[in-house]
């Protein structure tokens, strides 16, 4: 068999979250001699694409989706060593994580996979995160983008704390910020001097692409 | 003109009689810091002693004029019993505004599940605060006033003893063990409720944040969650009010069917809810 049906096979193992079969799939369609950038291009993208759509639409919940992220993270470990330095740097950089105070990260979770699926690195903070944390991590891995997230309202004044700390560390003009979860909303965002406030893993991706290609030109 | 008592009112409404007015009892934790301050009981403190989450359950009788108290104030009594380390001091203000969470999940298998031992309440963990305080509720307020007690349904404490994002994925792929787990949780909450009821609780308020359908879908609800919190509720002598959070919407119809009544947050148009529950309708907070 041809790498392309090995491709079209491994569309199908992500969507339905078998992580074994995605596992070996990648691996089939490196031996077939398919390059770590078309496998992603043409294979993982293409899937994670169908399962965020299925999400949408209330055909898969988070269990299903996150067997699905565990099936890309299988098959794009296997061939992410392939890809060329220039390939690796992806589209951007982005840190993301749950703000300090709160642990419920399955929101942003979601914003990462998708994100990492179509092509940008992602630096993971977590959940609960220091403010401190933030910082240095903005300040030490340059990333194009911050995005914050918080599913309750008690922890929006974290995620406020984190933007007074970017603005008096003189860190505010070298990052794009968003922030998203439950109680968040576009006056929020406004309040706190956000980029961008986004409602789901779409938004987040349609305005990273936008801000990255805004960036390049 | 008012005729009814509040606990009159509240259990009408919950058994669908008719009512002089809406009831204004409050079903979900009452813990703001205002009323922290004004009766000297803070989190987290309060969390392990029973006198002082008597002092701020009354609180928000004596000072915003619920016609209702209502313990615990936070949603991991159940787990801790289960073997559920939790941190006490999340946040900068170390617990008195966050509520305790789950630090570590103690079931990873079959085997460590059926080690569990089943809790008992009057001794295991938090729960005897909970027993306690609601005790000297009972003491202190006019019987007029009801008291509402927290229970977390069985698949949020499945969730939480196991971890959940284990928990989820095992969902799809070891629903026999989700099962199982969902069955230990239930045991412990049954156990815990009647207890609540003994001590002199009027209404059980069944909170399962994790069966929402913002996580999963309405076919795993009925599968994992609907039985245990319907059973649950059966299990107990008095009404009960089942809340779920997030965009419940496309489960009310189910909710109704679990308990007397059915608690949603601000998520939810009120209109719209009324419309899907209909005949089944019975009381809504939000």
């Amino acid at each position: 068999m041809g790498s392309g049906g090995l491709l079209q096979q491994l569309v199908e193992a992500v969507v339905v979250g078998n992580g074994a079969a995605a596992e070996s799939l990648a691996a089939g369609a490196l031996a077939e001699g398919a390059g770590a950038y078309q496998i992603i291009e043409e294979a993982l993208i293409p899937a994670m694409n169908i399962v965020s759509g299925k999400y949408d639409r209330k055909e898969y919940y988070l269990p299903q989706m996150l067997i699905s992220s565990d099936a890309f993270y299988a098959a794009f470990n296997k061939v992410k060593g392939g890809l060329s330095s220039e390939q690796a740097k992806g589209k951007g950089k982005v840190v993301i994580g749950v703000v300090e105070g709160d642990i419920h990260d399955i929101g942003k979770n979601l914003v990462k996979t998708v994100l990492e699926a179509n092509g940008f690195i992602c630096v993971d903070m977590g959940r609960d995160v220091p403010i401190e944390d933030y910082l240095d991590a903005v300040a030490e891995q340059t990333p194009d983008l911050l995005m914050l997230s918080t599913l309750m309202t008690p922890t929006m004044l974290s995620m406020k704390r984190t933007l007074d700390g970017l603005v008096e560390d003189g860190l505010r003009d070298s990052v794009m910020v968003a922030v998203g979860g439950g109680p968040i909303s576009e006056e929020f965002r406004k309040k706190i001097g956000a980029d961008f406030y986004g409602d789901n893993e779409k938004m987040a991706l349609a305005w990273a692409n936008e801000t990255v290609n805004g960036k390049v030109a | 003109m008012e005729q009814m008592s509040p606990k009159e009112r509240l259990y009408a409404t919950l058994y669908r009689q008719e009512v002089d007015r809406i009831p204004v009892a409050q079903p979900l934790q009452t813990g703001t810091v205002e009323l922290m301050e004004s009766c000297g009981a803070f989190w987290p403190a309060v969390h392990s002693d029973p006198e002082l989450m008597a002092t701020l359950a009354y609180e928000a009788h004596a000072k915003i004029g619920f016609e209702s108290v209502r313990v615990p104030f936070d949603v991991n009594v159940e787990s801790e019993a289960l073997g559920c380390i939790l941190d006490y001091e999340k946040g900068s203000r170390k617990g008195l505004d966050i509520q305790p969470s789950v630090k570590t999940a103690p079931i990873s298998n079959l085997e460590g599940l059926e080690a569990t031992p089943d809790p008992d309440p009057h001794t295991t963990g938090r729960m005897p605060v909970v027993l306690e305080a609601i005790r000297l509720l009972r003491k202190r307020l006019p019987a007029e006033i009801p008291i509402l007690s927290a229970v977390v349904g069985p698949f949020m404490v499945a969730g939480q003893i196991r971890g959940v994002d284990p928990f989820m994925r095992e969902l799809m792929r070891e629903p026999d063990f989700v099962t199982k787990v969902v069955e230990k949780a239930f045991r412990a909450c049954l156990a815990y409720a009647q207890a609540q009821v003994e001590a002199g609780s009027d209404v059980v308020v069944i909170v399962d944040a994790s069966a929402s359908p913002d996580l999963i879908s309405p076919a795993q609800f009925d599968a994992f969650a609907k039985p245990y919190t319907k059973d649950l509720s059966a299990g107990v002598s008095v009404p009960t009010i089942l809340h779920i959070c997030g965009r419940t919407k496309p489960s009310l119809a189910h909710m109704a069917e679990c308990a007397n009544g059915v608690s949603i947050d601000s998520l939810v148009p009120m209109r719209e809810a009324r419309e899907i529950v209909g005949e089944r309708w019975r009381f809504v907070a939000t």
